[in-house]
């Protein structure tokens, strides 16, 4: 249980904590004792710093400590209260810096003490602690009487200016007269405006008298924070050591003082980490066994499954080797039969329909070039795209959006009756055009009505061309589409 | 001794005690991640082979299905010479013969080439010559006849005769008629024979 020592003008006094309640003790109990001074050599001052940062900071304020205040261990610089900006924030310029001077008397309690120590604050230091709440005006003097004294201070724009403790010899108008003589003395320094109206007080006191007795000094007494009160029944101290406990800066002994604290709260640290890492360490182990026992769980499996799919597979093997040729060689076969042969266009139907084209008696066939127009090339013999019996390789069929079978290329030519006149001719040709373009298929390529329609005519008395004259053949050459390939069943069709 | 010192001397079971389950749990730690890499290389490794093993039945699967559903109209395709060792002599007599039966005049000529390998249109991928050793290409054989004194309706029967009775799959791949005469017309006909040879030795003849 946590214990304070109170160093007091009167002497040392225990007290500790049970139920809530603050209860004076003869010995501390087990555990750090917090000492909170009351003194009258707490001192106080303020330095204005260079923006300095980081070691050279803490290294001028050591200097400044050490030069200020050379004949005691016990001084430290008190938080900076308010900074306006980040930069005050890290490196603030005005600095407070808070020593107690009563070296021997801390030494002694501190030696008969058989305890750990957590630290040393002052009344001064807390009070300025304290006055930083930012419900109380930012000027404010801070008047807390004891038994046989009372603590005077006066913060300017929250930072400690001044702390004073003077004896209680008078009552309470005494008592008033002291803090109208600190602020004659702050008026006197030009810490103060002469005439700057009604200073605000804050009484750390249930006295009614003194609180009435400042109230008629032109000073405006205000009541303490709710915060405060709630701390406390009847004596402020309380508040001081309830913020003690919590152990805020302006902490003024050495760290020589302080090893058996520090040691504890390292052994306490150093357990808890311990235990924190064990269990950690317990439990990132539990989830690996865990994540171990899942991939076995998986390795087993998937091993049962490869086993499996390898047994299903050599049955399916030993079914395929039962088959006396290889799946490339069936693939090869049916698909030559399907691509080369079923695709083939059928010269018989082709010709049948040629036949129902001419419809002609009259008209016989003097050439007749029919041709599997695989690879693909002009039906028309004129044409210097090739022969169609050429011996080039059997190229795969030319890529279209509807893979179709093979198609064929027909040249033909037909020998006219002789004696017709031009317009029998064109008439005749253009009937056999029209027929055949009514094939399913076929792209007419070369049509000699077309032919004719366009070539010169001569007639007349000039030049007469002669029935006799006229030629005697006409030549048509086309090609045919193969059917779709899905059209094409295999086996259906006749081995 | 330095008040650091002191410190570190009054704490020094508890730090030791902290750094001794560090280190037990940093070994503990190490060793677990060790332990699982290993499984998940053996998951990995074992998932690979499952995967592998799995592609392999889906191929054979369908290898099967294969011939399950096409053996037989294979069966009827060897039987009718298209695969296996090309009959070349019995096409050019089964022609002949042809020609005698359907009375003709003796105006038959014919000159069987060479065979050649050939890439079918749409072949598999493993077919033809690009197999290599593994399986024989398909050849192509073509048969060039020739016809004279011949009529368009005999020239078709005696074609559509000729593929009835040959031991061997073909198409007609050109025929030019010409030559009008009152005994009929010239035919020149050229046919394809495809035939897809079962081992990679008989193919050797390719020109």
């Amino acid at each position: 249980m946590k214990s304070i020592l109170h160093l007091t003008v009167d002497g040392a006094h225990f007290w500790r904590k049970a139920s809530g309640q603050w209860l004076p003790v003869e010995a501390p109990d087990k555990g750090a004792v917090w000492v909170v001074s009351d003194l009258a050599e707490e001192s106080l001052t303020e330095i204005q710093i260079p923006r300095l940062f980081g070691r050279d900071r803490s290294n001028y304020i050591d200097r400044q400590l050490k030069s200020r205040f050379p004949d005691t261990p016990y001084k430290s610089m008190l938080a900076a209260a308010a900074p306006t900006s980040l930069l005050d924030r890290i490196a603030p310029r005005r600095q407070s810096l808070l020593a107690l001077e009563a070296k021997d008397r801390v030494n002694d309690a501190l030696d008969e003490l058989k305890a750990d120590v957590a630290g040393v604050w002052t009344t001064s230091g807390l009070l300025a602690q304290l006055g930083t709440e930012k419900s109380l005006p930012s000027d404010l003097f801070l008047v807390m009487p004891s038994p046989q004294t009372m603590r005077i201070m006066f913060l300017k724009d929250r930072v400690p200016i001044i702390s004073r403790m003077v004896r209680d010899s008078g009552g309470a108008v005494a008592l008033v007269a002291e803090v109208v003589r600190t602020l004659r003395h702050l008026e006197n320094t030009k810490v103060l405006e002469r005439n700057g109206g009604r200073r605000s007080v804050l009484v750390l006191s249930q006295d009614g008298d003194l609180v009435e007795a400042i109230g008629a000094e032109q000073l405006t007494v205000i009541e303490a924070p709710r915060s405060w009160r709630k701390m406390t029944s009847d004596d402020f101290k309380f508040a001081l050591f309830e913020l003690a406990m919590k152990s805020p800066p302006g902490q003024l002994a050495p760290l020589m003082r302080r090893t058996g604290f520090i040691a504890s709260r390292v052994r306490t640290a150093a357990y808890g980490l311990s235990a924190a890492t064990a269990c950690a360490s317990i439990g990132i182990l539990a989830n690996g066994v865990v994540q171990i026992q899942q991939d076995q769980a998986m390795i087993t499996s998937t091993k049962d499954t490869a086993k499996q799919v390898a047994l299903e597979l050599a049955g399916t093997s030993k079914a395929i080797a039962a088959y006396p040729v290889s799946v490339d060689i069936l693939k090869s076969t049916l698909q030559i039969e399907k691509d080369e042969i079923l695709a083939a266009p059928s010269m018989d139907t082709q010709l049948r329909r040629l036949s129902v084209a001419i419809a002609d008696p009259s008209l016989r066939i003097s050439r007749l070039d029919w041709a599997v127009n695989s690879p693909p090339t002009s039906p028309c013999p004129s044409d210097a795209a090739g022969a169609p019996n050429s011996d080039a390789a059997v190229a795969p069929a030319a890529a279209e959006t509807v893979p179709r079978g093979l198609g064929s290329r027909i040249s033909f030519e037909l020998t006219l009756p002789a004696g017709l006149e031009t317009k029998a001719r064109m008439t005749l040709m253009e009937g056999v055009s029209q027929r055949l373009v009514s094939i399913p298929g076929l792209t007419l390529q070369q049509d000699p009505a077309k032919v004719v329609s366009v070539a010169s005519l001569t007639g007349g008395v000039r030049k007469t061309v002669s029935v006799d004259q006229a030629p005697t053949t006409a030549a048509w050459c086309f090609i045919i589409a193969g059917k779709p390939t899905n059209a094409l069943d295999a086996n259906k069709a006749k081995p | 001794m330095s008040d650091l010192t002191s410190i570190l001397r009054q704490s020094k079971t508890a730090l030791a005690v902290l750094g001794g389950t560090a280190l037990l749990g940093l070994a503990s730690y190490f060793a677990l991640a060790a332990f699982l890499q290993k499984d998940q290389t053996e998951l990995a490794s074992v998932q690979s082979e499952k995967a592998a093993s799995e592609t392999d039945l889906t191929a054979k699967q369908a290898e099967l299905a294969m011939f399950k559903s096409n053996f037989s109209r294979f069966e009827a395709l060897q039987q009718k010479g298209l695969v296996g060792v090309a009959k070349r002599d019995d096409w050019v007599e089964d022609l002949v013969r042809a020609h005698q039966r359907a009375k003709l005049p003796l105006t038959l000529g014919y000159d069987l080439l060479a065979p050649r390998a050939v890439v079918a249109a749409n072949a598999a991928p493993n077919a033809g010559v690009a197999s290599g050793a593994t399986m024989a290409p398909v050849e192509l054989h073509e048969l060039d006849v020739s016809l004279d004194s011949i009529h368009e309706v005999e020239l078709v029967q005696f074609l559509n005769r000729y593929q009835d009775e040959v031991r061997g799959r073909y198409r007609l791949q050109s025929c030019v008629l010409s030559s009008p005469r009152n005994s009929g017309l010239s035919a020149n006909c050229r046919l394809y024979f495809f035939n897809q040879p079962l081992t990679p030795a008989s193919a050797a003849r390719t020109p």
